[in-house]
């Protein structure tokens, strides 16, 4: 039990840890090949550059230091996803990018203040919150995360939440302690 | 209280239990078993507030089934315009029918829109939706906003409406016609001072009333200044939307939680802590310094670095970077930039005060006051063309703090006479007129300058050459009409009377103004000269750029430096027009003082002729001068091997000099040398039999040392970034018993560790106590120094002083000493995270390949390294793409180790190790996985085993490889983070796409070694007799080679030497070694501290490799050498060799201090030097 209360940028900085890459695979490769399909590149390119950014991210995650600013790791993994494409595109004489503003987007993505980063730092988050919240369901069982979500992320009181789930209070606060914990353990990618 | 009853748990386990703060689960069960009986603790749970990090999540909306439901409560209506593939836009907010989106803040998204009953457009600032979903950001929001429209104010925009829609605070402002400082500072032309003077007041009016009512802006920058336009450019500050009234800031705000944008931030505002209204003044100093400067005084390009040059950094005076900046202003700019809130300005009220005092007026206040300070600004066409008239005050009135501004700038300007200085500023130009008040009147009109004399009649009339000349880009003329008729376009002009100069004009290309202040400094390293340099490809050289001066005036202009030599005369200047390249030397100037300097606008590249050492001059010098010498502004490329007599006629002088590929400085005899403000790389620095040496605000970089003198001598070190290998000061057997007096001052000395430690001196016998003197005061040590270093009688080797102690006394007692001994420097390229090394890489490559000689130059970055390019190199061989299905291999039940013995699985296994045991000779062990897993030794004698990566996949060993006696082993695909480590009688065989830290490689007459297309940090190469090794399209760090005995040989064919660092690229010190290397290379890149070698018996044949290097000294078994010339003589090798730019070294981002804030006490570097030269990027 000792070792799941590490996160998973620790556990990826200790090294060695294959299960640690592969959750971390997990939650984010999907994800990130959603943005690129979506909204930055020609699908045919995809795979060639999401495979750079994880090879980058392989390679680096275990030196990323979260900096205490807001959304630090957000903004540093939008820079690898931002220079990966970019590197790409002039390595293919600028094939890859999305339509003829594919460097505008790009400029976007790579501008903190722009709508676009805004966007992602939003769905990273939603995004990751989720996924965190699927695994938490595996460790803890559906009825934990559903307190959970009813009180914090829809804002329910504990008597509500109690009542609609048929359980008592004092479980709906054990499943938000628990599964809030267990976010928190990754709060280094998320804040 | 419940937290007092022994049953309950204290409030804390509570809060703590409640924020998901607990991580043991027992402890959470126990809570939960207790709140299933206390109603009061689940009570007490639902009335804390929810903690930051609750509310981010809850922000995130995450696994809520409708996506839309954030949008949804703006509004039901539909979306009329879409900004960007996943931005919706509401039509309608509050009253306000949405027109198009304007931008956004960082709390709220602004639109265009129309209040409809009033049908006034306005500019809606919108709360971002994710943000208004928590109600405690929303009322924060409010009362901001209602906060700031309780003010009204000039210089601060104002607002019409707070309001919410539904849930959605938004507020309504007018629609200002203009741009923000920001959008003016990236399109306009330069800000004249009045203009910089009136922008700061304003903001900072506008500040003092936002601060009479407790109201912070925190987030002052140019984007949060709006020029408006109809106003006459008047500030209005925007967006107190990460504004909080002072008072509650507590309440409202995380602790911790920083806001604001990192460049322009107060240091505590960075640190997360409380901020006041002094936060808001340091950030408006940020912006001033912008505008004085051109650049942010902190800088950095992360966020972290940023913030540590916050921290550290003290940024160079305004006046300094550019010295029309009055010495008021320029100060002001300072005090607002204190990093102790407490020395800056008391309040914003304060600053308007002091911004007054500076604020030239413009034309009509200047004549109504007749304030004796006449600042003209033709405001109808500010973007054509500034004039200003900075006139000294009269001497009947007091000086006034306007006064004296204008005499300071006068002053900067270092000439005598100045009483007048008129500069007309384009966007590339700038004529700077000097006039003795005395002698003229001066008046602008109608575009034109009229000079009239003491008789009051017109003297000079002096315009741009065509009305829209100074609007164009290109070398400008200026136009004069004389008196007596005479019309002449120059691009400079004096007139002198009784021998003085009463009118001086000058005119200077500028760059655009960020870069011309940049240049500016490069320039003048030190900043304080004043001049600006101008762009040197801008101005061609001269048919004959060597201008001799006799008493200022012109005596002949010539083709080449020994043209003007030859008709020299003492106290004669040789000034340069050209940027060159020039041949320098061989040079005798006897019984004369030599000086040479660059004309404005030129920086020439001195090229020391690369005469070849032979037995009877083995360090033949360019320069031979009897009497003083000076070079100034000028780079001087290779060794400046000067015999320098001073025979009591002068100093020999170096001043804003760049000495590249220098092996050594010279041979000064009893000299008094003086350097500033140069940048030396270098390998032995410079020599002085006994003299007087003084370096002030240099960076020096040595390969060895820095520093020989001669007992008697004294040595001045002081503002100086010195980076050393060897030592620092060198000093001699001293000349009748005299010491050598050393004193360091306000220097930052790095101790680069190659080997051993270097230590400040080194003394040729062991009289150091006696024999040297040294004095020492507020520098910085950085790295690691030894204590001294001493020759014995014997003169073989040197050693460690033994009274280590008695030295560090002497140093530790230094008056405001700083040391910072874990400061290490990654010098080795290789250790930078991968892309960037390899963009330096990539670049430098393509700049060598423009040469069509060296188009094939260097590996294939394409095919380097594991990866992608290993997968590309194995659809090569097999002649075809890698089918889909067959790439990255799952693996199978027992572990991602897969062993194959003739392409067939023999087993799974979990570990390197397991595999190596497993595996039989000629076997092949496949890594199906990413992740780092660790290395192992291959056991005893087994052979013939390839390890890879299976395709698509990068597998990571972390750790040592040892192998075994008799083991051979091949690598592909792979990174290996640790060493390879072959037994005396084992070997790698092959290496094939991989990156390694390090690697030892056994070759000898059976044990051949080949690389392809790999990257390899250290190379030790450990070779007998017929040892082979062969290199191709790889990237090697450094080659430590170790020839055991009879010959051995390496080949490298497309390789890179990639070792930006002061010291060799390939060397041996083990005097074990007793045989020969023979190279063979070929269309190769070297990147090196020194020419690459060191130490190194060996046989060199080369074609059509590219040499970068710092200094030119080598080595090889014969002794040393210098240059690429000696290098070609000696090997008769290398015809097509070149040398193509300047070595990355030069590269401040190389020799810049990597000291985080507050390490070792290190916080306040009391030197900066090394960011004054960093922007010496131009020759």
């Amino acid at each position: 039990m000792e070792t799941t209360s590490i996160s998973l940028l620790d556990q990826l900085r200790a090294g060695g840890n294959d299960e640690a890459w592969r959750t971390f695979d997990s939650l984010y490769r999907t994800w990130l090949r959603g943005w690129l399909t979506q909204r930055l590149m020609q699908s045919a390119d995809v795979e060639d550059v999401l495979q750079n950014v994880m090879t980058v991210l392989l390679r680096e995650l275990p030196e990323f230091r979260h900096n205490g600013r807001s959304g630090a790791f957000r903004a540093w993994l939008r820079g690898i996803v931002v220079n990966r494409i970019r590197e790409f595109a002039r390595q293919s004489h600028g094939g890859g990018l999305a339509g003829d503003d594919g460097e505008r987007v790009l400029g976007e993505l790579a501008d903190e203040q722009s709508l676009l980063s805004q966007q992602w730092d939003r769905e990273h988050n939603e995004h990751l919150v989720s996924q965190l919240l699927g695994l938490a369901e595996r460790d803890f069982g559906a009825t934990t995360v559903q307190a959970f979500r009813a009180t914090v992320l829809e804002g329910k009181t504990a008597a509500e939440t109690a009542a609609a789930l048929g359980i008592s209070e004092a479980s709906v606060w054990a499943a938000k302690s628990r599964v809030l914990s267990r976010l928190r353990r990754e709060e280094n990618l998320l804040k | 209280m419940s937290d007092q009853i022994p049953d309950h748990p204290g409030a804390e386990s509570l809060r703590a239990f409640g924020a998901g703060k607990l991580e043991d689960d027992q402890t959470i069960s126990n809570l939960a078993a207790h709140l299933e009986t206390c109603h009061d603790c689940r009570v007490q749970l639902q009335d804390f507030p929810i903690d930051e990090f609750e509310n981010l999540i809850r922000s995130t909306g995450a696994g809520q089934s409708d996506a839309g439901v954030r949008s949804a409560s703006v509004t039901g209506q539909t979306v009329i315009l879409r900004v960007s593939p996943t931005i919706e836009i509401p039509d309608r907010i509050g009253d306000y029918r949405i027109l198009g989106f304007l931008g956004q803040g960082g709390m709220g998204v602004v639109y265009l829109a129309e209040d409809q009953r009033l049908k006034r457009r306005v500019a809606l600032k919108v709360m971002k939706p994710e943000l208004a979903a928590d109600p405690r950001a929303r009322r924060r929001f409010l009362r901001e906003a209602q906060s700031a429209a309780a003010i009204e104010h000039d210089n601060l925009v104002t607002i019409f409406q707070v309001g919410e829609d539904g849930e959605l605070p938004f507020l309504a402002m007018p629609l200002l016609k203009g741009q923000t400082l920001d959008q003016r500072l990236k399109t306009g032309p330069p800000l004249t001072l009045p203009q910089i003077v009136r922008i700061g007041r304003h903001a900072a009016a506008g500040l003092a009333a936002a601060h009479e009512r407790g109201l912070i802006h925190r987030d002052i920058k140019p984007a949060n200044l709006w020029l408006e336009s109809e106003y006459g450019d008047r500030v209005k500050i925007l967006d107190f939307g990460l504004a909080l009234p002072a008072e509650t800031d507590g309440h409202l705000t995380q602790s911790g939680t920083v806001v604001g944008t990192p460049a322009y931030m107060a240091p505590e505002q960075a640190r997360g802590e409380e901020v006041d209204a002094r936060s808001d003044l340091f950030s408006l100093g940020c912006v001033l310094y912008r505008l004085c400067t051109g650049h942010l005084p902190f800088k950095g390009n992360t966020t972290l670095a940023l913030l540590t040059s916050l921290a550290v950094d003290q940024p160079d005076p305004p006046k300094r970077v550019h010295a029309d900046i009055p010495a008021e202003l320029s100060d002001l700019v300072l005090r607002l930039l204190s990093k102790n809130r407490t020395d800056r300005p008391a309040s914003a009220r304060d600053v308007v005060a002091a911004l007054d005092a500076c604020q030239l007026a413009d034309v009509s206040s200047a004549a109504a006051t007749a304030t004796p300070v006449i600042v003209l600004e033709d405001e109808a066409r500010p973007d054509q063309l500034t004039t200003r008239i900075a006139r000294p005050a009269q001497r009947r009135r007091p000086p006034s703090a306007a006064v004296r501004i204008a005499l300071a700038a006068c002053l900067a300007s270092g000439l005598a006479f100045g009483a007048y200085q008129l500069i007309f500023s384009t966007a590339d130009s700038t004529l700077v007129v000097e006039v003795d008040d005395n002698a003229f009147a001066a008046q602008f009109t109608n575009g034109e300058l009229r000079l009239t004399g003491a008789d009051g009649k017109l003297q000079y009339t002096i315009k741009p050459r065509k009305a829209d000349d100074l609007k164009t880009e290109g070398p400008h003329r200026f136009h004069v009409t004389t008196a007596d008729g005479l019309e002449v376009d120059t691009d400079a002009l004096t007139v002198r009377k009784n021998g003085k100069p009463v009118l001086k004009v000058t005119l200077k290309q500028v760059l655009d103004n960020r870069e011309s202040r940049a240049v500016a400094k490069a320039d003048s390293l030190k900043g304080d000269t004043g001049t600006v340099a101008p762009r040197p490809a801008q101005k061609p050289d001269q048919e004959k750029p060597f201008v001799l001066l006799r008493d200022g005036k012109l005596v002949r202009e010539f083709k080449a430096l020994a043209g003007a030599l030859a008709e020299l005369k003492a106290n004669d200047e040789v000034v340069i027009h050209g940027n060159g390249p020039f041949t320098v030397g061989p040079v005798k100037v006897e019984g004369r003082g030599l000086v040479i300097r660059a004309a404005p606008g030129f920086r020439p590249r001195l090229v020391m002729s690369e005469s070849v050492a032979d037995e009877l001059t083995p360090n033949p010098a360019c320069l031979t001068v009897r009497g003083a010498l000076s070079i100034e502004g000028c780079d001087l490329v290779g060794s400046v091997r000067v015999r320098f007599f001073d025979l009591g006629q002068g100093p020999f002088s170096l001043r804003r000099c760049r000495l590249l590929r220098c092996a050594s400085i010279g041979v000064a005899f009893d000299g008094n040398v003086q350097i500033e403000d140069c940048l030396i790389h270098c390998h032995y620095g410079l020599g002085l039999f006994a003299g007087n040496v003084e370096m002030t605000n240099c960076v020096a970089i040595s390969g060895h040392q820095l520093l020989t003198v001669g007992g008697g001598s004294s040595v001045h070190l002081r503002d100086n970034t010195l980076h050393v290998i060897g030592s620092l000061i060198t000093v001699n057997p001293p000349v009748d018993g005299k010491p050598v007096e050393i004193e360091l001052k306000n220097n930052v000395a790095v101790g680069v560790h190659f080997g051993n430690p270097p230590a400040l001196v080194s003394v040729a016998d062991k009289e150091w106590k006696k024999n040297v003197r040294w004095k020492g005061q507020d520098n910085l040590y950085a790295g690691r120094w030894a204590q001294p270093y001493l020759l014995p009688p014997d003169g073989k080797a040197w050693t460690l002083a033994p009274d280590e102690a008695e030295w560090n006394k002497i140093v530790d007692s230094e008056p405001g000493l700083r040391k910072a001994e874990s400061v290490e420097f990654a010098w080795n390229r290789l250790d930078m995270p991968a892309p960037a090394a390899f963009a330096s890489l990539c670049e430098v490559l393509g700049d060598v390949r423009r040469n069509e000689d060296l188009a094939d130059i260097g590996p294939d970055m394409d095919r380097l390294g594991p990866g992608e390019p290993w997968l590309k190199m194995l659809a090569e061989k097999s002649g075809k793409a890698i089918p889909q299905d067959e790439l990255r291999p799952e693996a199978q039940e027992g572990g991602p180790f897969v062993v194959l013995q003739d392409g067939k699985i023999v087993r799974h296994v979990n570990t390197l190790q397991e595999a190596f045991h497993a595996a039989t000779d000629g076997d092949v062990i496949e890594i199906r996985t990413d992740g780092p897993r660790p290395a192992a030794d291959l056991p005893a004698g087994k052979r013939a085993i390839t390890v890879r990566a299976a395709p698509g996949y990068l597998p990571v060993l972390t750790g040592n490889l040892v192998i075994a006696e008799n083991g051979e082993l091949t690598l592909e695909g792979l990174h290996i983070d640790g060493w390879i480590v072959p037994a005396p009688e084992a070997h790698v065989s092959r290496i094939s796409n991989c990156s390694i830290a390090w690697l030892i490689a056994n070759t000898d007459d059976a044990r051949r070694c080949r690389i392809v297309n790999s990257v390899i940090k250290t190379l030790k190469v450990m070779q007998k007799d017929g040892g082979e090794m062969a290199l191709s399209g790889s990237v090697v760090g450094m080659f430590d080679l170790n020839p055991r005995d009879g010959t051995s040989k390496i080949t490298l064919d497309h390789c890179a030497v990639w070792h930006p660092a002061p010291d060799f690229a390939f060397s041996t010190f083990d005097p074990v070694n007793k045989g020969t290397t023979e190279f063979i290379v070929r269309d190769s890149h070297f990147e090196t501290g020194s020419v690459p070698f060191g130490a190194v018996p060996m046989r060199w044949s080369g074609q059509r490799n590219s040499y970068r290097f710092g200094g030119s000294y080598w080595q090889h078994s014969h002794g040393g050498t210098y240059g690429l010339a000696g290098w070609r003589k000696t090997f008769d090798s290398d015809e097509q060799g070149s040398i193509v730019g300047d070595p990355l070294l030069c590269d401040p981002a190389l020799w810049r201090l990597p000291i985080d804030s507050g390490a070792n006490g290190t916080a306040s570097i009391p030197n900066r030097r090394g960011a004054n030269l960093a922007l010496n990027t131009e020759r």
